[in-house]
């Protein structure tokens, strides 16, 4: 159960799409701060996110603590 | 203890409470593919209900985080397999494997129930850690390798991330505990 790619590089403006191919629902969530979260996902379903500045964006699952993706925004 | 000892216990204790007045062998049981099913959802419905008693014990926010990722994941795998055994015309089938998980399910219940606060919290979580690690055991040395049908097969092999994230989620959840009892 992971983010796939767990690093991913985008570029600002950029529209991030996480879909769930898992059984079970998902969250993406930033980590800290910037407070921007997708909703909870179903198998299927699909969450967007369009970062604002450079840097790096870590994110994990509300659900699972232990799945953690990074985004790093050029 | 060790991992590797972690894992051999599960099938050793199986063939124990299977059959009884037997010598205890390392051989898994052979289980139908209705079997598994009835495994499948037994073993989810089990850690469903002991989330219930945790999401109305407990007052621990990560505890109770936790307690509700457990209901709502053992809740979706539990309609996957339901559906998918509707679809192949599987009626799930009690055994020995459904027994056993069910018995250490009403045993384990029955010590925590009556806990209150932080024993409470402990006693599920930790709980909550053997469980997913059998679990894993018996998928890995059980249901996995004794399943036929491919798709209830894959079925089980999509599910098993899910149990380890579980896993490695609780060790989380008592660490913050703390190591004290």
């Amino acid at each position: 159960m992971a983010f796939q790619p767990a690093e991913l590089e985008v570029g600002v403006g950029d529209t991030v799409i996480w879909i769930n191919r898992d059984i079970v629902p998902h969250t993406a969530t930033a980590v800290g701060k910037p407070g921007w979260s997708t909703d909870t996902l179903i198998q299927g379903q699909s969450g967007q996110y369009v970062p604002g500045r450079a840097g790096e964006a870590p994110y994990f699952c509300k659900l699972h603590p232990v799945m953690q993706g990074k985004l790093i925004i050029r | 203890m060790s991992r590797f000892t972690v894992t051999r216990l599960f099938p050793a204790l199986l063939v124990l409470v299977a059959a009884p007045g037997l010598q205890a062998q390392a051989a898994p049981p052979d289980l139908s593919d209705a079997e598994v099913a009835h495994v499948a959802v037994t073993a989810n419905s089990i850690d469903i209900e002991l989330a219930k008693v945790a999401l109305s014990q407990s007052s621990n926010v990560e505890v109770q985080k936790f307690a509700g990722t457990m209901l709502n994941d053992h809740t979706a795998v539990n309609r996957q397999a339901g559906a998918l055994a509707a679809r192949l015309g599987v009626t799930p089938e009690d055994n020995a494997v459904s027994r056993w998980l069910q018995h250490g399910a009403t045993e384990a219940r029955g010590a925590i129930e009556g806990l209150r606060g932080g024993a409470f919290d402990q006693a599920y979580i930790d709980r909550e850690i053997v469980y997913h690690q059998a679990v894993l055991n018996a998928l890995d040395e059980i249901l996995i390798p004794t399943t036929s049908n491919a798709e209830l097969r894959k079925l089980l092999v999509d599910v098993r991330p899910a149990i380890a994230a579980h896993l490695e989620h609780a060790r989380m959840v008592r660490t913050s505990l703390g190591a004290g009892r």
